[in-house]
């Protein structure tokens, strides 16, 4: 029994902490391939757009909340070397009643989070909708792929 | 039993008491394909070149300055130049067919030695990857034409390809 009782007190923290439910939960939908090509002079000049690329649900149900954004990976190929990464996300629209410091303007992501917006609690489910950019990459980038994650991540005071 | 239910609690007060911020975490991920990508632009060629004085014909015409090139390159370059053909062609009647196309000389401004032309291939310059503005991604070329007195007078005409590659 106090084997038993021990384990469910280890157990308890980890998922009062980390569990995504019904109540409260953060969902990234991808409409498209988040894939972009340069292999023409125009596409290393100028910026690219997927539209419509990214769809944040939020639910909220317990309390505020704060979304933020940030690179957790950003792989390029042999040689490639910076600090400055060249993928933003541009917010679009929402269906929220409920958000609130939401920042409309293109965000140039890092390796460190960003805030995206603020949303009070609320029991509906709201989506925030996002424009990928590939902000132009000039000449000197290597050839080769690059890989790259975006995570989003719903804060709760 | 009693003890260890009263110690639970007390720890799942602590937790309470010093709980973390919730997080909750969605991921995006994608590709970016960077391929070879490499642009040559002319401007500012010259057209027609007669020779018109007999000084034309002992010295030859020189035209400084005769095209801008530039290169926009991802890749470091090499742009080579060479004749397409081994004789000028002629192009009216009583034209010279044996003129060659050494006749024809190309350098890069600022240098002092004219390559000859002919049909294989000679480095005219080398650069470093990088945009058209990027140094030494954009320059001019100096062009000089001596035929001397040996052939025959009318127009003639010669293709020169300019190609530029991976170093």
């Amino acid at each position: 029994m106090r084997i038993f009782l021990l384990i469910i007190l280890l157990l308890s923290p980890a998922s009062y902490m980390f569990a995504q439910n019904g109540n409260n939960y953060l969902e990234v939908i991808t409409n498209t391939t988040l894939n972009f090509t340069c292999d023409a002079p125009e596409d290393l000049e100028n910026d690219q757009t997927i539209n419509s690329a990214i769809t944040v649900r939020v639910r909220s149900r317990n309390n505020n909340c704060t979304i933020s954004a940030k690179l957790s990976t950003f792989l390029g190929p042999s040689g490639f070397t910076t600090t400055t990464y060249p993928i933003q996300i541009d917010y679009t629209s929402t269906n929220s009643t409920r958000a609130y410091n939401i920042n409309t303007n293109p965000i140039s992501l890092t390796t460190t989070n960003q805030t995206l917006f603020n949303q009070y609690t609320s029991n509906s489910v709201f989506n925030y909708y996002y424009n990928l950019i590939l902000k132009a990459p000039g000449y000197t980038y290597p050839l080769g792929q690059y890989n790259y994650v975006i995570l989003f991540t719903m804060t709760q005071p | 039993m009693k003890h260890t239910c009263i110690v639970i609690l007390l720890c799942l007060f602590s937790q309470a008491a010093f709980a973390q911020a919730k997080s909750f975490n969605g991921t995006a991920s994608g590709t970016i394909s960077v391929f070879s990508v490499m642009s040559l632009n002319f401007t500012n060629l010259t057209g027609v070149i007669s020779f018109n004085t007999p000084d034309d014909y002992f010295s030859g015409i020189t035209m400084n300055n005769a095209a801008t090139i530039s290169v926009k390159s991802n890749v470091n370059w090499q742009l080579s130049v060479s004749a397409q053909s081994a004789f000028f062609m002629p192009m009216s009647q009583g034209a010279s067919t044996d003129m060659p196309a050494s006749v024809l000389g190309i350098r890069r401004n600022g240098t002092t030695t004219y390559m000859q032309m002919n049909t294989a291939s000679q480095t005219l310059k080398t650069g470093n990857k990088g945009a058209a503005t990027a140094t030494g991604n954009t320059f001019d070329i100096d062009t000089r034409i001596n035929p001397g007195f040996g052939y025959s007078g009318g127009s003639y005409n010669i293709g020169v390809l300019f190609t530029l590659s991976q170093q």
